[in-house]
Protein backbone atom coordinates (compact mmCIF):
# COMPACT_ATOMS: atom_id res chain seq x y z
CA UNK A 1 0.00 0.00 0.00
CA UNK A 2 1.36 3.45 -0.63
CA UNK A 3 0.73 6.41 1.28
CA UNK A 4 2.46 9.02 -0.62
CA UNK A 5 0.65 9.91 -3.24
CA UNK A 6 -2.39 10.47 -1.21
CA UNK A 7 -3.18 12.63 2.15
CA UNK A 8 -6.56 10.71 2.69
CA UNK A 9 -4.78 7.00 3.01
CA UNK A 10 -2.65 7.82 5.93
CA UNK A 11 -3.10 4.70 8.28
CA UNK A 12 -2.47 5.91 11.51
CA UNK A 13 -5.61 8.43 12.65
CA UNK A 14 -3.39 11.82 12.72
CA UNK A 15 -6.78 13.21 13.95
CA UNK A 16 -8.36 11.52 17.20
CA UNK A 17 -11.99 12.69 17.21
CA UNK A 18 -12.38 14.26 14.20
CA UNK A 19 -13.90 11.51 12.28
CA UNK A 20 -17.65 10.88 11.92
CA UNK A 21 -18.15 8.44 13.67
CA UNK A 22 -21.50 8.36 13.64
CA UNK A 23 -22.32 4.92 14.60
CA UNK A 24 -24.72 5.52 16.82
CA UNK A 25 -26.57 8.54 15.84
CA UNK A 26 -26.81 7.25 12.62
CA UNK A 27 -27.52 4.02 12.58
CA UNK A 28 -30.70 4.63 14.86
CA UNK A 29 -31.75 6.94 11.83
CA UNK A 30 -31.35 3.90 9.23
CA UNK A 31 -28.25 4.10 7.62
CA UNK A 32 -24.56 5.22 8.46
CA UNK A 33 -22.45 7.19 6.56
CA UNK A 34 -20.34 4.39 4.66
CA UNK A 35 -23.53 2.66 3.93
CA UNK A 36 -24.94 5.89 2.48
CA UNK A 37 -21.90 6.43 0.47
CA UNK A 38 -22.40 2.76 -1.24
CA UNK A 39 -25.81 3.48 -2.20
CA UNK A 40 -25.01 7.43 -3.57
CA UNK A 41 -21.64 6.54 -5.41
CA UNK A 42 -21.01 3.01 -5.66
CA UNK A 43 -22.85 2.46 -8.60
CA UNK A 44 -20.61 5.31 -9.90
CA UNK A 45 -17.09 4.11 -8.64
CA UNK A 46 -17.63 1.13 -9.73
CA UNK A 47 -18.08 2.33 -13.34
CA UNK A 48 -15.28 4.47 -13.58
CA UNK A 49 -12.80 1.29 -11.93
CA UNK A 50 -14.82 -0.64 -14.47
CA UNK A 51 -13.18 1.03 -17.28
CA UNK A 52 -9.80 1.21 -16.22
CA UNK A 53 -9.66 -2.25 -14.70
CA UNK A 54 -12.38 -3.95 -16.97
CA UNK A 55 -13.21 -6.91 -14.50
CA UNK A 56 -16.04 -6.83 -12.18
CA UNK A 57 -14.19 -8.74 -9.47
CA UNK A 58 -11.28 -6.50 -9.41
CA UNK A 59 -13.64 -3.02 -9.41
CA UNK A 60 -15.85 -4.34 -6.88
CA UNK A 61 -12.39 -4.57 -4.80
CA UNK A 62 -11.57 -1.33 -5.56
CA UNK A 63 -14.46 0.32 -4.63
CA UNK A 64 -14.64 -1.55 -1.21
CA UNK A 65 -10.59 -0.57 -0.94
CA UNK A 66 -11.96 2.74 -1.67
CA UNK A 67 -14.91 3.21 1.06
CA UNK A 68 -12.54 1.27 3.79
CA UNK A 69 -9.44 4.04 3.22
CA UNK A 70 -12.71 6.53 3.37
CA UNK A 71 -13.65 5.24 6.25
CA UNK A 72 -10.16 5.41 7.72
CA UNK A 73 -9.33 8.65 6.93
CA UNK A 74 -12.45 9.89 8.34
CA UNK A 75 -13.09 13.37 6.62
CA UNK A 76 -16.31 14.99 6.19
CA UNK A 77 -17.43 16.73 3.45
CA UNK A 78 -20.35 19.48 3.60
CA UNK A 79 -20.98 19.10 -0.26
CA UNK A 80 -21.71 15.99 -2.16
CA UNK A 81 -19.91 16.93 -5.14
CA UNK A 82 -16.53 17.30 -2.76
CA UNK A 83 -17.32 14.28 -1.54
CA UNK A 84 -17.29 12.57 -4.89
CA UNK A 85 -14.22 13.76 -6.06
CA UNK A 86 -12.39 12.93 -2.72
CA UNK A 87 -14.06 9.27 -3.28
CA UNK A 88 -12.84 9.47 -6.52
CA UNK A 89 -8.98 10.42 -5.14
CA UNK A 90 -8.75 7.48 -3.40
CA UNK A 91 -10.07 5.31 -6.31
CA UNK A 92 -7.55 6.44 -8.54
CA UNK A 93 -4.65 5.39 -6.08
CA UNK A 94 -5.87 2.23 -5.12
CA UNK A 95 -5.86 1.32 -9.08
CA UNK A 96 -2.48 3.07 -9.39
CA UNK A 97 -1.72 0.25 -6.37
CA UNK A 98 -3.52 -2.34 -8.29
CA UNK A 99 -1.60 -1.74 -11.81
CA UNK A 100 1.65 -1.91 -9.77
CA UNK A 101 0.94 -4.94 -7.64
CA UNK A 102 -0.39 -6.50 -11.15
CA UNK A 103 2.88 -5.57 -12.89
CA UNK A 104 5.01 -7.24 -10.60
CA UNK A 105 3.51 -10.43 -11.20
CA UNK A 106 2.41 -10.51 -14.64
CA UNK A 107 4.05 -9.04 -18.16
CA UNK A 108 1.85 -6.40 -19.31
CA UNK A 109 2.42 -6.38 -22.77
CA UNK A 110 0.12 -7.77 -25.45
CA UNK A 111 1.90 -7.38 -28.30
CA UNK A 112 0.63 -9.98 -30.65
CA UNK A 113 -2.71 -8.12 -30.11
CA UNK A 114 -4.17 -6.44 -33.46
CA UNK A 115 -2.31 -8.11 -35.92
CA UNK A 116 -5.67 -8.81 -37.41
CA UNK A 117 -6.45 -5.28 -37.28
CA UNK A 118 -3.29 -4.42 -39.28
CA UNK A 119 -3.62 -6.97 -41.60
CA UNK A 120 -7.51 -5.97 -43.01
CA UNK A 121 -6.08 -2.26 -42.94
CA UNK A 122 -3.09 -2.38 -44.84
CA UNK A 123 -2.05 -4.46 -47.89
CA UNK A 124 0.52 -7.31 -46.41
CA UNK A 125 2.32 -7.98 -49.98
CA UNK A 126 3.17 -7.28 -53.35
CA UNK A 127 3.54 -3.33 -54.78
CA UNK A 128 1.76 -1.61 -52.65
CA UNK A 129 2.88 -3.01 -49.60
CA UNK A 130 1.88 -0.91 -45.96
CA UNK A 131 -0.82 1.19 -48.20
CA UNK A 132 -4.49 0.99 -47.09
CA UNK A 133 -6.67 -1.63 -48.87
CA UNK A 134 -9.05 0.72 -50.18
CA UNK A 135 -12.22 -0.40 -48.56
CA UNK A 136 -10.91 -0.05 -45.16
CA UNK A 137 -8.95 3.33 -45.56
CA UNK A 138 -10.56 6.09 -43.56
CA UNK A 139 -13.31 7.65 -45.20
CA UNK A 140 -14.51 11.69 -44.06
CA UNK A 141 -16.38 11.87 -41.31
CA UNK A 142 -17.93 15.18 -42.36
CA UNK A 143 -18.12 16.88 -39.07
CA UNK A 144 -17.43 14.53 -36.20
CA UNK A 145 -18.58 16.50 -33.69
CA UNK A 146 -22.36 16.73 -34.82
CA UNK A 147 -22.73 13.10 -33.22
CA UNK A 148 -21.89 14.27 -29.55
CA UNK A 149 -25.39 15.53 -28.82
CA UNK A 150 -26.12 11.94 -30.14
CA UNK A 151 -27.25 8.94 -27.34
CA UNK A 152 -26.53 7.02 -30.03
CA UNK A 153 -23.24 8.08 -30.66
CA UNK A 154 -21.99 7.68 -27.36
CA UNK A 155 -23.68 4.12 -27.34
CA UNK A 156 -21.18 3.70 -29.84
CA UNK A 157 -18.50 4.83 -28.32
CA UNK A 158 -18.87 2.53 -25.36
CA UNK A 159 -19.88 -0.55 -27.28
CA UNK A 160 -16.38 0.52 -29.54
CA UNK A 161 -14.18 1.39 -26.37
CA UNK A 162 -14.97 -1.94 -24.35
CA UNK A 163 -14.79 -3.97 -27.64
CA UNK A 164 -10.80 -3.11 -26.64
CA UNK A 165 -9.15 -6.02 -24.55
CA UNK A 166 -8.51 -5.33 -20.97
CA UNK A 167 -4.50 -4.14 -20.79
CA UNK A 168 -4.63 -2.09 -24.43
CA UNK A 169 -8.29 -0.85 -23.22
CA UNK A 170 -6.52 0.00 -19.72
CA UNK A 171 -3.73 2.03 -21.46
CA UNK A 172 -5.93 3.71 -23.31
CA UNK A 173 -7.97 4.45 -20.58
CA UNK A 174 -5.12 5.94 -18.28
CA UNK A 175 -3.56 7.76 -21.65
CA UNK A 176 -6.69 9.68 -23.60
CA UNK A 177 -9.43 9.47 -20.59
CA UNK A 178 -7.08 10.01 -17.71
CA UNK A 179 -4.10 12.11 -19.58
CA UNK A 180 -1.50 10.17 -17.47
CA UNK A 181 1.89 10.77 -19.58
CA UNK A 182 4.14 8.24 -21.47
CA UNK A 183 6.28 7.61 -18.56
CA UNK A 184 4.35 7.51 -15.80
CA UNK A 185 2.11 4.64 -17.33
CA UNK A 186 5.13 2.56 -18.29
CA UNK A 187 6.42 2.81 -14.73
CA UNK A 188 2.82 2.30 -13.16
CA UNK A 189 3.02 -0.96 -15.68
CA UNK A 190 6.28 -1.80 -15.64
CA UNK A 191 6.58 -2.12 -19.70
CA UNK A 192 8.71 -0.28 -21.60
CA UNK A 193 7.89 2.84 -23.55
CA UNK A 194 7.85 1.54 -27.13
CA UNK A 195 5.18 -1.14 -25.99
CA UNK A 196 3.29 1.35 -24.67
CA UNK A 197 3.26 3.05 -27.86
CA UNK A 198 2.57 0.43 -29.59
CA UNK A 199 -0.59 -0.58 -27.55
CA UNK A 200 -1.70 2.48 -27.70
CA UNK A 201 -1.69 2.76 -31.64
CA UNK A 202 -3.17 -0.31 -31.82
CA UNK A 203 -6.05 0.61 -29.79
CA UNK A 204 -6.73 3.86 -31.75
CA UNK A 205 -6.49 2.15 -34.61
CA UNK A 206 -9.09 0.14 -33.61
CA UNK A 207 -11.79 2.52 -31.82
CA UNK A 208 -11.12 4.51 -35.38
CA UNK A 209 -12.00 1.88 -37.03
CA UNK A 210 -15.00 0.91 -34.96
CA UNK A 211 -16.78 4.36 -34.80
CA UNK A 212 -16.57 4.24 -38.36
CA UNK A 213 -18.16 1.47 -39.42
CA UNK A 214 -20.48 1.38 -36.35
CA UNK A 215 -21.13 5.24 -36.35
CA UNK A 216 -20.01 7.26 -39.41
CA UNK A 217 -20.65 4.82 -42.02
CA UNK A 218 -23.49 3.22 -40.91
CA UNK A 219 -25.70 4.37 -43.68
CA UNK A 220 -23.60 2.68 -46.45
CA UNK A 221 -22.43 -0.21 -44.10
CA UNK A 222 -25.73 -1.79 -42.33
CA UNK A 223 -24.14 -4.34 -40.09
CA UNK B 1 3.66 22.11 -65.01
CA UNK B 2 2.49 18.92 -64.85
CA UNK B 3 6.16 17.24 -65.08
CA UNK B 4 7.35 19.22 -62.37
CA UNK B 5 4.20 18.00 -60.02
CA UNK B 6 5.26 14.51 -61.16
CA UNK B 7 8.88 14.52 -60.36
CA UNK B 8 8.30 16.16 -57.05
CA UNK B 9 5.49 13.58 -56.18
CA UNK B 10 7.98 10.71 -57.05
CA UNK B 11 10.32 12.30 -54.70
CA UNK B 12 8.50 13.15 -51.60
CA UNK B 13 6.97 9.25 -52.14
CA UNK B 14 10.78 8.21 -51.95
CA UNK B 15 11.19 9.85 -48.49
CA UNK B 16 7.79 8.99 -47.30
CA UNK B 17 7.35 5.79 -45.32
CA UNK B 18 4.20 4.04 -45.70
CA UNK B 19 0.15 4.27 -44.66
CA UNK B 20 1.04 1.55 -42.20
CA UNK B 21 4.20 3.43 -40.89
CA UNK B 22 2.68 6.80 -41.30
CA UNK B 23 -0.53 6.10 -39.04
CA UNK B 24 1.84 4.34 -36.59
CA UNK B 25 3.79 7.42 -36.45
CA UNK B 26 0.99 9.84 -36.29
CA UNK B 27 -0.53 7.90 -33.26
CA UNK B 28 2.99 8.12 -31.65
CA UNK B 29 2.94 11.62 -32.63
CA UNK B 30 0.65 12.34 -29.69
CA UNK B 31 2.42 10.74 -26.61
CA UNK B 32 6.23 11.46 -27.90
CA UNK B 33 8.39 14.05 -29.75
CA UNK B 34 9.03 12.13 -32.98
CA UNK B 35 12.71 12.27 -34.35
CA UNK B 36 13.25 15.08 -36.95
CA UNK B 37 13.29 12.40 -39.57
CA UNK B 38 10.61 10.67 -38.86
CA UNK B 39 8.34 13.78 -38.90
CA UNK B 40 10.10 14.92 -42.14
CA UNK B 41 9.26 11.57 -43.57
CA UNK B 42 5.47 11.93 -42.02
CA UNK B 43 5.05 15.23 -43.23
CA UNK B 44 6.57 14.27 -47.35
CA UNK B 45 3.91 11.30 -47.14
CA UNK B 46 0.86 13.37 -45.53
CA UNK B 47 1.37 15.85 -48.72
CA UNK B 48 0.56 12.76 -50.91
CA UNK B 49 -2.05 10.74 -48.80
CA UNK B 50 -5.31 11.76 -48.21
CA UNK B 51 -6.09 8.86 -46.22
CA UNK B 52 -3.64 9.06 -44.17
CA UNK B 53 -4.56 12.82 -43.37
CA UNK B 54 -8.16 11.83 -42.37
CA UNK B 55 -6.39 8.91 -39.77
CA UNK B 56 -4.71 11.58 -38.28
CA UNK B 57 -7.68 14.00 -37.98
CA UNK B 58 -9.57 10.73 -36.35
CA UNK B 59 -7.34 9.62 -34.08
CA UNK B 60 -6.64 12.62 -32.75
CA UNK B 61 -10.74 13.64 -32.47
CA UNK B 62 -10.78 10.04 -30.22
CA UNK B 63 -8.36 11.45 -27.30
CA UNK B 64 -11.15 14.41 -26.47
CA UNK B 65 -14.30 12.19 -26.93
CA UNK B 66 -12.92 9.44 -25.23
CA UNK B 67 -12.35 12.16 -21.69
CA UNK B 68 -16.10 13.24 -22.53
CA UNK B 69 -16.92 10.08 -22.46
CA UNK B 70 -15.69 9.30 -19.60
CA UNK B 71 -15.84 12.67 -17.62
CA UNK B 72 -20.12 12.52 -18.22
CA UNK B 73 -21.77 10.52 -15.94
CA UNK B 74 -23.98 9.48 -18.02
CA UNK B 75 -22.21 8.36 -20.48
CA UNK B 76 -20.74 6.12 -18.13
CA UNK B 77 -21.91 2.15 -18.41
CA UNK B 78 -25.54 1.70 -16.97
CA UNK B 79 -24.10 -1.35 -15.19
CA UNK B 80 -23.55 -0.65 -11.27
CA UNK B 81 -22.34 -2.81 -8.48
CA UNK B 82 -24.54 -5.62 -8.62
CA UNK B 83 -26.76 -5.79 -5.01
CA UNK B 84 -24.84 -8.97 -3.99
CA UNK B 85 -21.29 -6.67 -4.11
CA UNK B 86 -23.27 -4.02 -2.23
CA UNK B 87 -24.33 -5.80 0.63
CA UNK B 88 -21.11 -7.63 0.79
CA UNK B 89 -19.44 -4.16 0.66
CA UNK B 90 -21.77 -2.34 3.30
CA UNK B 91 -21.40 -5.82 5.58
CA UNK B 92 -17.43 -5.26 5.68
CA UNK B 93 -17.59 -1.71 6.21
CA UNK B 94 -20.18 -2.01 9.24
CA UNK B 95 -17.43 -4.68 10.35
CA UNK B 96 -14.93 -2.31 9.80
CA UNK B 97 -17.05 0.00 11.81
CA UNK B 98 -17.28 -1.79 15.02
Amino acid sequence: MNNETSPVETEDDSTPGQPPRTDGASAASGMSDPEKWVELYGDYLFGYAMMRLRDPTKAEDAVQETFLAALKGGKNFAGRSAEKSWLIGILKNKISDYYRKASRETSFTDLDFYTDEENASFVTDGLGKGSWIPEAAPQDWSSPGAGLDSEVFWRTFHDCSNKLPGKVGTVFALREVDGVGSREICGMLGISESNLWVMLHRARMSLRRCMEVNWFRKKELPE
Amino acid sequence: MKNILTSLARKLGALSPSCKEASRLQSEALDHRLTAFDRFGLRCHLVLCKWCRLYGGQIKFLRPTAHQHAAEERHLPEQGLSPAARERIKKRLRSEME
